[in-house]
């Protein structure tokens, strides 16, 4: 059972903000070795604003166990700052529409064994699902993302409506790519997420 | 219809306002992929055997066209014990939009499963395999 809560640093419930770097550190820095900022055992970066929302998925104790961030396109976001060749040639998106969805993860930290398939892909489904909402209810319409091409597989394992902006480049000798989200009936129906607010939302 | 945003050199296929390339699968035959890529990823194999496969090895496959807006298709291949390589279901991604005559949108999954359709009428088996993804 896993518990989701959303918000900026100061929204969310004391010592969860601290929690969720510790996290972003075992799972980004320890287990899958991006080369972050590394700070004292936290991970955090210059996208970390007030202005950020955070969606944290925590177990029954309170042990984060899943996030997820979001960055409105309209101010500094990591696409637009660091990888803006990743749209094909189209400007890099800037409208209060249009959020970008980065530092997603559901990988466990705490315990030994991986989790089975299942209860991956159910983590996975819940916490985008809590993503989506998040950003439909501050009048996102699309999401983008920057990531590895296999995510792409994992989406549409997911049944959500996503494809690429343009073609993978090699970052970090991983082949990477920008990916949009469709924040519409497709993704919401197989989110779990009600439909009536993606539409209601919009208009 | 379909709106779109200016296409840059000639010879490129215009880009919508929504990111996608949007073509009639006709189309799909003229495109020159002068990039095409394949390459193994160790950790795939075992991932599409907990989904039922029968995958020895495994990895992906990148086709994109030359030109200011590039057309991108890649799509995830196994191969079973006997060598022989297949598609894995479900994985044809990329930036089109495939579109009727009257250029409606045929819908994601719909242009998907006719991207794999298209596939499976061309040479797209990979002579070489790389070890690692290149730029």
């Amino acid at each position: 059972m896993v518990t989701i809560v959303s918000g900026s640093t100061a929204q969310l419930p004391t010592g969860v903000e601290s929690a969720l770097a510790s996290y972003r550190h075992k799972v980004f820095i320890e287990a899958l070795q991006w080369p972050l900022p590394d700070m004292d055992g936290f991970e955090r970066d210059q996208f970390d604003r007030d202005d950020t929302l955070y969606v944290v998925a925590r177990e029954l104790d309170g042990e984060v166990c899943g996030c997820a961030r979001l960055l409105p396109t309209t101010r500094a976001y990591l696409l637009a700052e660091v990888f803006p060749e990743m749209m094909n040639g189209a400007p890099v998106p800037r409208s209060h529409e249009v959020w970008e969805l980065s530092r997603f993860a559901t990988m466990p930290v705490g315990t030994p064994e991986p989790l089975p398939r299942e209860e991956t892909q159910a983590r996975r489904r819940q916490l985008l699902g809590a993503v989506v909402q998040a950003a439909l209810a501050r009048g996102a319409t699309r999401l983008i993302l920057v990531t590895v091409a296999g995510v792409e597989r994992l989406m549409r394992n997911l049944g959500v409506h996503a494809h690429r902006a343009g073609p993978p480049r090699a970052v970090d000798g991983k082949p990477t790519l920008a990916l949009w989200l469709e924040l519409d009936a497709e993704t919401c129906r197989a989110l779990g997420v009600p439909v009536a607010s993606a539409l209601v939302m919009r208009h | 219809m379909n709106m779109q945003i200016a296409s840059g050199l000639a010879g490129s296929p215009p880009l919508s306002f929504d990111g996608y390339v949007r073509l009639p699968f006709e189309a799909l035959a003229g495109l020159e992929f002068g990039r095409k890529v394949a390459w193994e990823d160790a950790d795939l194999a075992g991932e599409l055997q907990a989904e039922g496969l029968p995958a020895v090895r495994a990895g992906y496959c990148e086709w994109e066209t030359a030109g200011t807006t590039v057309v991108t298709i890649g799509w995830t291949w196994f191969a079973g014990a006997r060598g022989s390589f297949f598609i894995a279901p479900g994985c044809v991604n990329s930036n089109l939009m495939l579109v009727t005559p009257k250029n409606f949108d045929l819908g994601a999954s719909r242009t998907s499963e006719l991207l794999r359709a298209w596939l499976s009428g061309v040479k797209w088996q990979p002579e070489v395999v790389q070890k690692e993804f290149a730029a």
